[in-house]
């Protein structure tokens, strides 16, 4: 009995620090985007398909959650690149920058993956897959070099040159596809779904540590949360986003590679629909408070979610309907009224008053 | 005499404390009322809820002896009462003209027509002698003249009771008396001021009456005649005085800090030194370049012409970090733009200037306990009013507490030469006390400190050698014991 109240007490402790850490408020957010990713899916379908509104909905749950073996697969297909779009979002944001030329980052890795993969066909297949994701990588870290550049020399806003650096992407990844001779679906299998997964898990929690626990980490949350006080402490900021927009890239431009050359895909290799897609994993590091470890969750249900909207497409419902859920589901979680760490702290010292 | 404003048994609470309890402020026709109290007494509650900023929990206000509701800066605009806020609220890429009738444009068949309001306008300047030319942009002109922008406007709208705060605070000693005239002129035309400030000695010079808020509690109106400036301190902050360390003479003759004939884009052939034991101070108004020189000091600016020296080692080519390890540290004027993370927990900015350092990281890798550990001894030693919470990120915390860690994870390094810039500016007396305090513990224990502040009772009070900063140039050095407060004044702003 002594014992059982003595990890009562321990229980209470944590539960007691969990209350006002930040792991709660994640915790409520992602209890909040399942179910708000369900109710604005319903009625989106209740406005579009007014008189198969529950058919609609059930092919949806049951292809988010419902498919077997293979629906989760496919699901995975979906979350692996997601997952390492969001952690490069995050990882930048932590440096204060907002790295939306992610988008365009994505697009040259899969065109860059691809073209390699297809060029590549004397290597043995290990080694073909693994110069495509190589070629992948280095090429985006270069094109993240432009931002970078841009901001540190000349001060220009990460935001505005990677929005307009999308653009050049799009258009000469387009131009490649179309020199190249690529066909609009690409099947190509290089590298397994499992192994995509555990490797954007193991980026993503990497991320985190760099993040959490390393000096250079430590650099990048002084830089992203007070630049002035960064400098004032001696801190090189310069150096910081010199590191931190590249690996960024790098790791979008992983994501694009793996889209690709994972097992069976069934989106068009298009520019456009690849950045519409990427365009989603901003969403996913919104709703995991920019958290690199919480894409994974996010990232995750966003794929079961990204497998259900493609069962609506059998009652002609466009599948484009996922970007509309999920940007749905960021603003709902986005403004959702969580309690602020600060009343949290409020309430327990008031409590430990009375 | 009737009162212009009368402000009775006013409440406001906000989520854990107390702004306002049962506070009554009561304003004659034609008169200069001071409203005095330290930071997070309250003064800002009811200066907002007197301009229709916040709403009084409970209370009534009575304008001109008749009892009005006021919701919003439009309703306060309509009762005739204007406010000229520290931030002034001005559109930089409009012109003076544009600032003034903004909101309240003269239309002819919809188009703007300015013709009617430049007359008046331009009546208005010359009356109250406010030398502003209606075509410049606000952008172009200095703190001083946009002030006067700010009365034009209040002047233009009709308003006839007027709330400054602290109007003179980044004004050099000439300016302030300008402003001052124009004070005098409104109040000898019936119209009433009230006036936040924290400068005593101004106050005394030229308030009628003062009303002194307390931790929300309001005491007064006292005649300003009746009070001395040591006696306002007293109801302001319950004692006569700082409690200040007593200087001890462990003057060196060789100069720990020294600048050599550093010229830059804004300073010129600027020279100065400060031996160890002693505070040099240099009295700088906002115009006069301090903020660069502070920034050519610590190393953010670098390769100019001239050197800067620490213990007779040029330093001039070394970055920030090199310079911080060399034992040139610096606490900046405002903490939480400058100096703090404010998302981060306390003890994360009390790390902020060793994190990178042994025993604190091992192998790139940062150890939070040491760093926690760490965080709970400053915070022990220095009475840090944050005890077992360094998990509240600093952006929630008071202005006195942001200062304190500012200031204590500066001390604890390496330490030669102290910059310290402005640090009473905005701070309640505890807080100033305790940065005073630190500064002569530092002093007396043989370090060099050097003082930058607008605040000329501020650097009587502490420096040993006072230099004067104008436009990038010094221009004089005195001793604070042989200049008065006067003489510096117009060392300043000549």
């Amino acid at each position: 009995m002594e014992k059982l109240e003595k990890y009562y007490a321990i229980f209470r402790h944590k539960w007691e620090t969990f209350k006002i850490s930040e792991y709660k408020n994640y915790f409520v957010k992602l209890i909040f985007a399942v179910i708000a990713g369900f109710v604005a899916a319903f009625v989106l379908f209740l406005l579009m398909r007014p008189s198969s509104v529950f058919t609609a909905f059930l092919n949806f749950i049951k292809g988010s959650f419902g498919a077997g073996r293979s629906g989760i697969a496919k699901a995975l297909n979906y979350s692996a690149p997601v997952m390492l779009a969001a952690v490069s979002v995050s990882f930048s944001k932590k440096a204060g920058q907002f790295n939306v030329g992610m988008c365009g980052q994505f697009v040259i890795g899969a065109v860059a993956s691809v073209f390699v993969f297809d060029q590549c066909s004397m290597l043995a297949p290990v080694l073909r897959s693994l110069a495509a994701i190589i070629s992948a990588v280095v090429l985006t870290a270069l094109w993240a070099f432009i931002p970078a550049f841009l901001k540190i020399f000349r001060n220009v806003d990460v935001f505005l040159s990677g929005m307009l650096l999308n653009f050049t992407a799009v258009f000469a990844a387009d131009w490649v596809i179309a020199s190249a001779g690529f066909s609009s679906k690409v099947k190509i299998s290089g590298i397994s779904t499992l192994a995509a997964v555990v490797a954007a898990v193991f980026i993503a929690f990497a991320a985190y540590i760099v993040v959490s626990k390393t000096v250079f980490g430590f650099e990048m949350k002084a830089v992203g949360s007070n630049p002035a006080a960064a400098l004032n402490a001696g801190i090189n900021d310069r150096k910081v986003l010199f590191v931190t927009l590249p690996v960024s890239g790098a790791v979008a431009g992983l994501g694009g590679a793996v889209m690709y050359l994972s097992a069976s895909n069934m989106n068009p290799f298009a520019g456009f629909d690849m950045v519409m897609f990427a365009l989603c994993a901003i969403a996913v590091s919104c709703i995991s408070n920019f958290n690199p470890a919480g894409t994974i969750f996010i990232s995750l249900l966003f794929g079961h979610y990204a497998q259900g909207a493609s069962y609506t497409a059998d009652i002609s419902i466009s599948k484009y309907i996922l970007g509309v859920v999920f940007a749905v589901m960021m603003y709902i979680v986005s403004y959702a009224p969580l309690k602020t760490d600060k009343s949290a702290l409020q309430e327990k010292s008031r409590r430990v008053r009375k | 005499m009737e009162y212009a404003v009368e402000m009775l048994n006013i409440m406001k609470t906000f989520p854990g404390i107390v702004a306002n309890d049962n506070v009554t402020l009561l304003v004659k026709n034609g008169e200069i009322h001071a409203l005095l109290g330290e930071n997070s007494s309250g003064k800002s509650t009811l200066i907002n809820i007197l301009a229709g900023l916040e709403k009084p929990d409970a209370g009534s206000i009575k304008i001109h002896g008749s009892t009005v509701d006021i919701n919003n800066a439009a309703d306060a605009n309509s009762c005739g009462i204007g406010a000229v806020y520290q931030q002034l609220k001005l559109a930089d890429t409009f012109t003076v003209l544009e600032n003034v009738y903004l909101g309240v444009e003269e239309k002819k068949f919809g188009f703007l027509s300015a013709k009617k309001t430049t007359k008046e306008l331009e009546k208005i300047i010359s009356e109250y002698n406010l030398e502003l030319d209606l075509n410049e942009r606000i952008g172009d002109l200095s703190y001083s003249k946009r002030q006067r922008v700010e009365i034009l406007k209040a002047l233009y709208r009709g308003n006839d009771i007027f709330i400054f705060d602290k109007p003179t605070e980044y004004l050099t000693p000439s300016e302030a008396g300008n402003l001052i005239r124009i004070f005098k002129q409104l109040s000898g035309e019936g119209k009433s001021i009230i006036l936040i400030s924290d400068n005593l000695s101004e106050i005394k010079a030229v308030a009628d009456s003062v009303t002194v808020l307390k931790k929300g509690k309001s005491s007064g109106p006292y005649k300003a005649s009746d009070l001395s400036t040591d006696d306002m301190f007293e109801l302001i902050c319950g004692k006569r005085q700082y409690d200040l360390i007593q200087k001890k003479g462990v003057r060196s003759e060789s100069p720990v800090l020294r600048v050599d004939n550093v010229s830059s884009d804004v300073l010129q052939n600027l020279s100065l030194e400060v031996c160890g034991g002693e505070i040099a101070g240099i009295a700088a108004t906002k115009d006069s370049g301090y903020k660069h020189l502070v920034n050519v000091l610590t190393g953010i600016v670098k390769t100019l012409p001239g050197s800067i020296f620490i213990n007779n080692a040029d330093v001039s080519a070394l970055s920030v970090r090199k310079r911080m390890n060399m034992g040139l540290n610096t606490i900046l004027e405002d903490s939480l733009k400058e100096s703090l993370m404010p998302e981060a927990s306390a003890a994360d900015n009390l790390a902020l200037n060793v994190y990178y350092k042994n025993p604190f990281q091992k192998f790139g890798f940062i150890n939070n306990s040491i760093i926690k550990a760490y965080s709970l001894y400053l915070i022990e030693k220095y009475d840090i009013s944050v005890k077992n919470h360094p998990n509240i990120c600093v952006g929630e915390m008071t202005g006195g507490n942001r200062r304190k860690i500012a200031t204590v994870s500066k001390l604890e390094g390496k330490m030669e030469a102290l910059i310290a810039v402005r640090p009473g500016a905005g701070m309640d007396t505890l807080s100033t006390e305790f940065v005073y305090n630190r500064l002569l513990e530092l002093r007396n224990s043989g370090k060099a400190v050097l003082l930058i502040s607008s605040d000329i009772n501020e650097l009587k009070l502490l420096c040993d050698k006072i230099y004067v900063l104008d436009s990038g140039k010094i221009t004089h050095c005195v001793s604070p014991k042989d200049a008065s407060i006067n003489k510096i004044g117009e060392m300043m702003s000549v």
